[in-house]
């Protein structure tokens, strides 16, 4: 949630999924984003500290 | 958007429980902490939601109703309340982590578990609970409905089997209560935990627990109780010995509206709809290519749930398309139910839950079956 309060105030692109099985199979959610974007996301986060638990790139 | 995940929380709440919290809100003090008006209104407010429950339950005292925050509380409270290490205790396939993971906490402390197993319908042998018990065996723990799929456990068979060896008999009613008449004293209940925002349409952060008479369930929490001030240690007489703290006072408010909503309507009236609307979708879906539903339809004696997978999405990107595509809610995954889904077969995949409420419409179902069905078309082509 604090990822999904980051982005909308950032204007970042992007969206809160249920988290895919290749990610796991346990539930949750994860953040969604055109791969192009991958750096400013890691941009945002960094800036923040915010705790991410790992980024993944795939097709959705 | 199309709810169908009555079974994480009821999202359509009669107005009688908002303006129930709203008005308590206005209205309401803290419970037993003087006697002016407003501490009066809230402890008249809670008792007679006691009272109700009672009622609605069949506990034979309204002082034996708990308030707790939800039924994993209420079921942490009873679980870690009454075993030692050395007990053994009979569960199911069907547990939700409310009750498993508690199980697991025991079972790390000297606790011996064993499980009556589910087969690929989510469907158990009632005849594994008695060659289940041991001489160490304490109680049977297990819920009344699964989460997952729907399937119902005949809770009074159960009881009796319980009642037989000495055991006692503890219930998780977070599907079922208010959708299925629940009598612990017919049923040889002997702690009954259910939650507050389900079918009993009340609002989050609302539970607890029925306990009979005579069973003596140890502290999980102490701290305030509005009586007994100097005493060191916690109150020993239900409902202070587990309930320290400020209760929810206008969520229970909330509750008592929902708890008398039901009545008004009719438990059974609110059954029949649901299963109903249930049904409807089980025959919309069920023979739709690449559809697997999960569960025994070969009773209507069941929650009002359909779990399902087309072919081999990930149910994650199927609940996604359908509250994306079609304003349809779901949920997906894996539900908290670990050991349904190892059973069923769908600990990678997940499945997709659909579940409904009596406020549900039969047009919001056949439009959730053809989104079903679409989804399934497309993945073909």
């Amino acid at each position: 949630m604090a990822m999904d309060k980051l982005c909308r105030q950032s204007g970042l692109k992007g969206r809160l999924i249920p988290v895919p099985r290749q990610i796991s199979a346990g539930c949750g959610m994860a953040w969604c984003a055109p791969v192009e974007e991958r750096h400013r996301l890691r941009d945002a986060v960094g800036a923040v500290g915010l705790n991410v638990d790992d980024y993944y790139e795939m097709m959705v | 958007m199309i709810y169908l995940d009555h079974a994480a929380t009821s999202f359509h709440k009669p107005e009688s429980v908002i303006h129930g919290v709203a008005d308590a809100m206005r209205s309401m003090g803290n419970y037993g902490r003087g006697t002016h008006d407003q501490s009066l209104t809230a402890g008249r407010t809670v008792y007679e939601t006691r009272a109700l429950l009672a009622d609605f339950f069949g506990c034979s005292r309204p002082d034996h109703v708990v308030f707790t925050a939800n039924a994993t509380e209420a079921l942490n409270i009873s679980i870690h309340g009454l075993f030692a290490s050395g007990d053994h205790i009979i569960t199911t396939d069907l547990e939700h982590n409310s009750v498993l993971r508690p199980l697991y906490q025991l079972e790390d402390l000297g606790v011996n578990l064993s499980f009556v197993p589910a087969d690929q319908k989510g469907c158990i042998n009632y005849l594994d609970f008695e060659r289940l018990v041991q001489p160490e065996t304490k109680a049977i723990i297990c819920t009344h409905a699964s989460n997952l799929t729907g399937n119902l456990l005949d809770i009074k068979r159960i009881g009796q089997v319980a009642r037989k060896h000495g055991l006692l008999f503890l219930v998780d009613a977070s599907q079922t209560a208010g959708t299925f008449p629940i009598h612990m004293q017919e049923m040889c209940l002997d702690v009954l935990c259910f939650t507050g925002h389900k079918g009993l349409l009340g609002p989050q952060g609302t539970g607890g627990l029925c306990i009979r008479e005579g069973i003596k369930i140890r502290p999980w929490k102490v701290g305030g109780s509005g009586v007994l001030t100097y005493q060191r240690s916690q109150p020993e007489q239900y409902p202070e010995a587990l309930e320290a703290g400020t209760l929810n006072g206008h969520g229970i408010a909330g509750l008592k509206a929902g708890i008398e909503y039901i009545g008004n309507v009719g438990l059974d009236n609110i059954r029949k709809q649901e299963l109903t609307l249930a049904k409807a979708f089980f025959e919309g879906v069920k023979s739709i290519e690449g559809v697997r539903v999960y569960g025994d339809f070969s009773t209507w004696e069941r929650a009002p749930i359909v779990a399902l997978n087309i072919g081999e999405l990930d149910s994650s990107a199927v609940s996604d398309e359908l509250a994306r595509g079609y304003e349809i809610a779901t949920r997906p995954g894996a539900h908290c139910a670990p050991r349904m889904h190892q059973a069923l077969g769908t600990v990678e995949q997940g499945a997709v839950r659909f579940s409904f409420s009596h406020f549900n419409t039969m047009e919001e179902v056949l439009i959730a079956a053809e989104a079903v069905a679409e989804i399934a078309r497309r993945k073909e082509t």
